[in-house]
């Protein structure tokens, strides 16, 4: 049996819409974040993916998918005229934290890292797929997945963590999954 | 001499399409609205994690028949991330007061929500539960346009008298 494949699978896309958070959202960031990306700072990181158990050193951004749903099926099972296929849709969430303990400026901070995903999401609403079959050399597909509708959605107040500070952006996408 | 004639009949038959399709219309969107809108109550209830069964119960349309089950998902905070509050303490007291549906046929309109307090923070920070009440809105969000294309064909094909 031929090791199992599938290209255009969920996988892919949470995986590719990751790729591209990480090359672009941290890779220019401001003063105030930079000190994160010191390694003797250990386990900081300025980009977590889904929940990580480890705690994590704010400011940082998460990114988590939160599941995804059929949009439409093509006629005739056919996406592409060879491929039968499925127009689905996902959501990722997108968050920014910074902490309020001994900083006067996490407001501005936070408003900015907001900004800085707004910015990002918003220049590229065609963000362009890759096979993982190999983590390490992903492979670009000659397809993308769409992005729309992004929204910053109410947060509460976490009696957990006062001094966390976050927000919450949710982006809806879509792709055609392949068979 | 010019003469003009005018017709009404065409357009007074226009006119009585689109009245017989406004009505209609409020109807079929009414049905579709309340459709979506108790799958998106059921898909919540289902997904909701139950300890009391305060949250599940709460949510929608208020099912005390939710109460009491148990599942290896707790509600109760399972992470750094979620830290034992006053919140998870008042998980205990239940009451048809927690769930909020409220519709208003005139305006096509439902609201659906719940006044349990801990609610929004499970939905952002419970491990298996984050988000979950997110991905039903989109759902819902999804199913609705999806309807909204549906009853403009429907809509244009009344107003042509097909």
């Amino acid at each position: 049996m031929a090791t199992f494949d599938h290209p255009w699978g969920e996988g892919t896309v949470k995986s590719s819409l990751n790729k591209f958070i990480k090359d672009n959202l941290v890779t220019n960031l401001p003063t105030w974040m930079s000190w994160v990306s010191t390694p003797s700072v250990g386990q900081a990181r300025t980009l977590n993916f889904d929940y990580p158990e480890q705690p994590f050193q704010p400011p940082s951004f998460g990114v988590a998918h939160l599941g995804s749903d059929e949009l439409m099926k093509f006629g005739g099972d056919r996406a592409d005229g060879t491929n039968k296929g499925t127009m689905r849709f996902g959501l990722m969430e997108v968050d920014c934290y910074v902490s309020s303990k001994n900083n006067f400026a996490w407001a501005q901070q936070l408003s900015d890292m907001r900004d800085m995903v707004f910015k990002l999401l918003q220049q590229n609403r065609a963000i362009a797929l890759y096979d993982f079959t190999n983590p390490t050399t992903p492979v670009a597909l000659n397809a993308i997945v769409r992005t729309e509708n992004i929204r910053e959605v109410a947060v509460q107040p976490d009696p957990g963590n006062p001094a966390l500070k976050k927000k919450r952006i949710l982006v809806r996408y879509f792709w055609v999954e392949r068979f | 001499m010019i003469n003009f004639e005018v017709d009404y009949g065409e357009l007074t038959k226009l006119i009585e399409n689109l009245r017989a399709a406004e009505e209609g219309a409020d109807k079929v969107i009414w049905a579709q609205l309340k459709q979506v809108a108790t799958q998106m109550d059921e898909e919540i209830d289902e997904a909701m994690p139950v300890d009391t069964g305060r949250a599940a119960a709460g949510w929608g349309k208020y099912r005390p028949e939710l109460l009491g089950q148990s599942t290896k998902i707790s509600d109760k905070p399972l992470t750094h991330r979620t830290r034992p509050s006053k919140f998870t303490q008042k998980a205990q007291i239940s009451s048809e007061s927690d769930a909020i549906w409220e519709e208003n046929e005139k305006e096509l309109e439902i609201i659906e929500g719940t006044r349990v307090p801990y609610v929004p923070l499970l939905n952002e920070n419970h491990p298996q539960f984050m988000g979950q009440i997110d991905m039903a809105v989109e759902r819902a969000q999804v199913r609705l346009e999806g309807m909204g294309r549906t009853l403009l064909e429907w809509f244009e094909r009344k107003l042509s008298g097909r």
